[in-house]
């Protein structure tokens, strides 16, 4: 009877606290809308059932935790903690990503940089309440909408808030066609959102092979602290453009980043332990990480008004939302706030040039913060 | 840190408001964080604006680049199911949006 009642008292029901509770809930609320909205489901998905299982509640003796070294899931932890698995993914993200739309028109790339001021004003405003400048920093790279970026920087700058600025970043990611419309449209008039696009010119190939050795030259050089996420992406699109690496370029952009992003999501998932993760610290990450957001999205819209001041042929404002990566939702956004104003103006293919340079510019601004915060 | 303050020993918590962006020199990363940002995809930018003039004017040495995709399919269904050349991109964005959409009202 004794070691039936010693059991008992080792059981999630009996050590469940009303914070577990409420992470439960809400790694439910993940998984439902993953699969009932497909709000970035691959992501949602192993991301909601890593919460199911880092929060229940077991015997402090056991090592089964996140955080109980030595348990399988510290282990899988590393790669997250140690800023493995985020250069993986943007392997995969190379070898999948088509920089076509952006070779054929230059100038978009500039909307890519402009929506990083929502990493930049969210740092000051971090910094503005209480966090200190790493902190800040990490927190401000929510805005550059990246989960494998905010990761990244977080692990380097900021480990004990990595959980919450994973968990925010890639919250805000599924919720781009909800958060960027309304500023959107705030922002333009039914003319400029109405704005016709000229059709993209065809990139040749010897562009598209060029393209990345020559970018990642400029980035690397430019700011070291990219190197790592740069330098993954680059290499992950020349295996694509070479067109003689086919069979790795297809494992890095399939089967390896599968691979990554299950482990990935489910073990940030698995931190977000109740007792780590419900502070006061969370709740003001999650309000700045939306306040980024909405920065970065304004920030790009702006700048495609600004740069139209000077242009000949008009930037239709909508794509520079899509300078916040968030690839490919929010150049898909993009494509359908452009097609409520004009049923028959289609700007998906426009919204993925700053949508590509999005990624570029927060891979750098990751590395400028890395390389001035780190201590 | 608690017990500190109650012990009457005064102790300083986090800086905040103005103060704590000035000493973390908050002003200055954002300025240069964003130069850098700027200076990295201009410099891309001008990259690729003039790569097509480059590639014009290297033309005739420019090694010819072949491998798999580049050979001629066995039957010309094939070649016009594979190649985009002379697609409209519009077509190919207005397909793209009719798959999302369809995608979206999915229930």
């Amino acid at each position: 009877m004794d070691i039936l009642l010693e059991f008992l008292k080792t059981t999630g029901f009996y050590q469940m606290t009303p914070g577990n509770l409420g992470m439960l809930l809400i790694g439910l609320m993940f998984i439902a809308l993953a699969i009932l909205k497909e709000y970035e489901p691959l992501l949602l998905c192993p991301i909601g059932f890593g919460i199911l299982v880092g929060n229940i509640p077991c015997a402090e003796s056991m090592a089964l935790g996140v955080y109980d070294e030595g348990s399988v899931l510290h282990y899988l932890y590393f790669g997250v903690s140690q800023g493995i698995f985020p250069p993986l993914i943007f392997l995969g993200i190379g070898a999948m990503t088509d920089f076509s739309t952006m070779l054929s028109d230059p100038k978009l790339v500039l909307l890519g940089a402009a929506a990083q001021m929502g990493i930049f004003l969210t740092l000051l405003g971090a910094m503005f309440i209480g966090f200190t400048p790493s902190e800040a920093g990490a927190i401000g790279i929510i805005g550059g909408a990246d989960g494998p970026t905010a990761i990244f920087l977080s692990a380097k700058l900021a480990p004990h808030l990595l959980g919450a600025i994973a968990i925010a970043a890639y919250s805000y990611m599924a919720l781009v066609p909800v958060i960027q419309p309304p500023i959107m449209r705030l922002l333009t008039t039914k003319e400029e959102r109405r704005i016709r696009m000229r059709p993209p010119r065809q990139a040749t190939r010897h562009e598209r092979i060029l393209f990345p050795i020559a970018a990642f030259l400029i980035c690397a050089l430019i700011a070291p602290g990219s190197l790592v996420l740069i330098g993954m992406l680059f290499f992950g699109n020349l295996l694509k453009e070479s067109t003689v690496t086919d069979r790795l370029a297809n494992t890095a952009r399939t089967a390896m980043i599968d691979i990554v992003t299950i482990l990935l999501g489910f073990v940030v998932g698995a931190s977000t332990d109740a007792d780590q993760f419900l502070t006061r610290q969370s709740l003001l990450i999650f309000g700045l990480g939306a306040l980024s957001f909405a920065i970065a999205t304004a920030a790009g819209v702006l700048f495609a008004k600004f740069m139209n001041l000077f242009l000949h042929h008009k930037i239709n404002p909508l794509i520079g939302a899509a300078g916040v990566s968030a690839v490919p939702d929010s150049a898909r956004v993009a494509q359908i706030v452009g097609h409520e104003a004009d049923p028959h103006n289609h700007l998906l293919m426009h919204a993925m040039a700053p949508n590509v340079a999005g990624v570029i510019g927060s891979a750098v601004a990751a590395g400028v913060l890395w390389s001035v915060l780190i201590k | 840190m608690q017990l500190l303050a109650q012990a009457g020993v005064p102790v300083e918590g986090p800086l905040t408001g103005l103060r704590a962006i000035t000493e973390g020199n908050g002003i200055a990363i954002t300025i240069t964080g964003l130069l850098i940002v700027f200076a990295a995809l201009t410099a891309i930018s001008l990259f690729i604006g003039a790569l097509p003039k480059v590639l014009h004017a290297m033309g005739p040495y420019l090694p010819v680049i072949e491998s798999h995709h580049d050979m001629p399919p066995d039957n010309g269904r094939a070649a016009k199911v594979s190649s985009n050349e002379g697609v409209d991109p519009r077509l190919v964005a207005a397909i793209g949006w009719a798959v999302h959409a369809s995608r979206q009202s999915d229930p």
